[in-house]
């Protein structure tokens, strides 16, 4: 009896989290230059000169010219596109990260 | 020997149990997203369970998570004599540009109740990616529904409302050049929303055709 308690309320708590978590986030894109990569966290500067810490995890997909590249090719310096998503952009999660060519802003 | 005899193995439960007891499950998960996660994650409370309980001030107060509320003014809705569509209120008419730095992206969606019209024109000066797409009333953005997704430049026509939403477009850079949309439109809508690309939103008013053809009196 005890068994069957606990299954249901496991399979509960599994659709709750589940269900809760298809419930999308906002969506935000950082466009900027790499200031720091450290302990899965890269902060960019944006061209207005804000600095943003976005998280980075496993599912992360770091990309060069659409193909997918090892996450050791971020570096100080490069220019970058961050898809993420959170409650804001500063607790936001990369999706994607971007490395593009140089943005020379206008 | 009796007690050894006690020993049994456990009864396995037919599908029936299962799927009864996976039924039950559903349900409760159910009820328990509806009436508690939703309104104190995320402040939806489409029962008013979360009000009552006084849980929605939990939710995250970011505005950007919220769906675009309807207008307050009167809604816009045809009414269809025959041929021609009669409509509560006034003709809209709105035009306004966008400069995309370099992979930027922007939205711009306007109210329309449901089979309300639109006419509409943009022009892009580089390439875009673009989605023209609708959002019902009161539905996550991830609810979205596209229209039109072609690769263009430019794009002139019309456009009928399936549903009581913001309708409008998402247009991005997807290059290292500056590029500008220039968009144009008129019709039955009641409000503009522009959305950015870091996650914020601006609300813009639209004008009566009337307010401009007295400017130029």
């Amino acid at each position: 009896m005890i068994q069957k308690i606990m299954m249901r309320l496991f399979v509960m708590a599994a659709l709750v989290v589940g269900a809760s978590n298809t419930f999308a986030h906002e969506d935000y894109r950082v466009i900027g230059t790499v200031m720091k990569y450290q302990d899965s966290r890269i902060e960019v500067e944006s061209k207005d000169g804000n600095t943003t810490s976005i998280r980075l995890d496993r599912q992360t997909a770091i990309t060069r010219d659409t193909q997918k590249v090892d996450v050791t090719e971020l570096e100080v310096g490069l220019s970058v596109v961050v898809d993420a998503y959170g409650d804001s952009a500063e607790d936001a999660l990369a999706l994607e990260i971007r490395i593009v060519p140089p943005i020379v802003n206008p | 020997m009796d007690q050894e005899n006690d020993i049994r193995s456990p009864i396995a439960p037919t599908l029936v149990e299962l799927g009864r007891a996976v039924g039950f499950s559903i349900f409760v998960t159910v009820l328990i997203l509806v009436t508690l996660v939703l309104p104190a994650e995320y402040g939806i409370d489409p029962l008013g369970a979360g009000r009552a309980l006084g849980i929605t001030v939990l939710a995250p107060s970011t505005e950007a998570l919220v769906p675009v509320p309807p207008p307050n003014s009167a809604v816009l809705a045809p009414v269809q004599e025959g041929l021609v569509a009669y409509y509560p209120g006034e003709y809209q008419v709105d035009s306004r540009e966008f400069v995309l730095g370099p992979y930027e992206y922007v939205e711009y969606k306007y109210h329309l109740a449901q089979n309300a019209t639109m006419l509409f024109s943009w022009v892009a000066s580089g390439d875009v990616a673009h989605d023209f797409h609708g959002d019902r009333d009161g539905a996550p953005a991830s609810a979205a529904q596209s229209f039109d997704q072609q690769p263009r430049r430019k794009a002139d026509g019309s456009f009928t409302a399936p549903f009581s939403g913001i309708h409008g477009w998402y247009w991005e850079n997807p290059g290292g050049n500056t590029v500008t949309v220039r968009v144009t439109t008129s019709g039955f809508y009641t409000a503009a929303h522009e959305f950015h690309f870091d996650g914020t939103r601006v609300p813009r008013e639209v004008r009566a055709l009337d307010a401009i053809t007295a400017r130029r009196d």
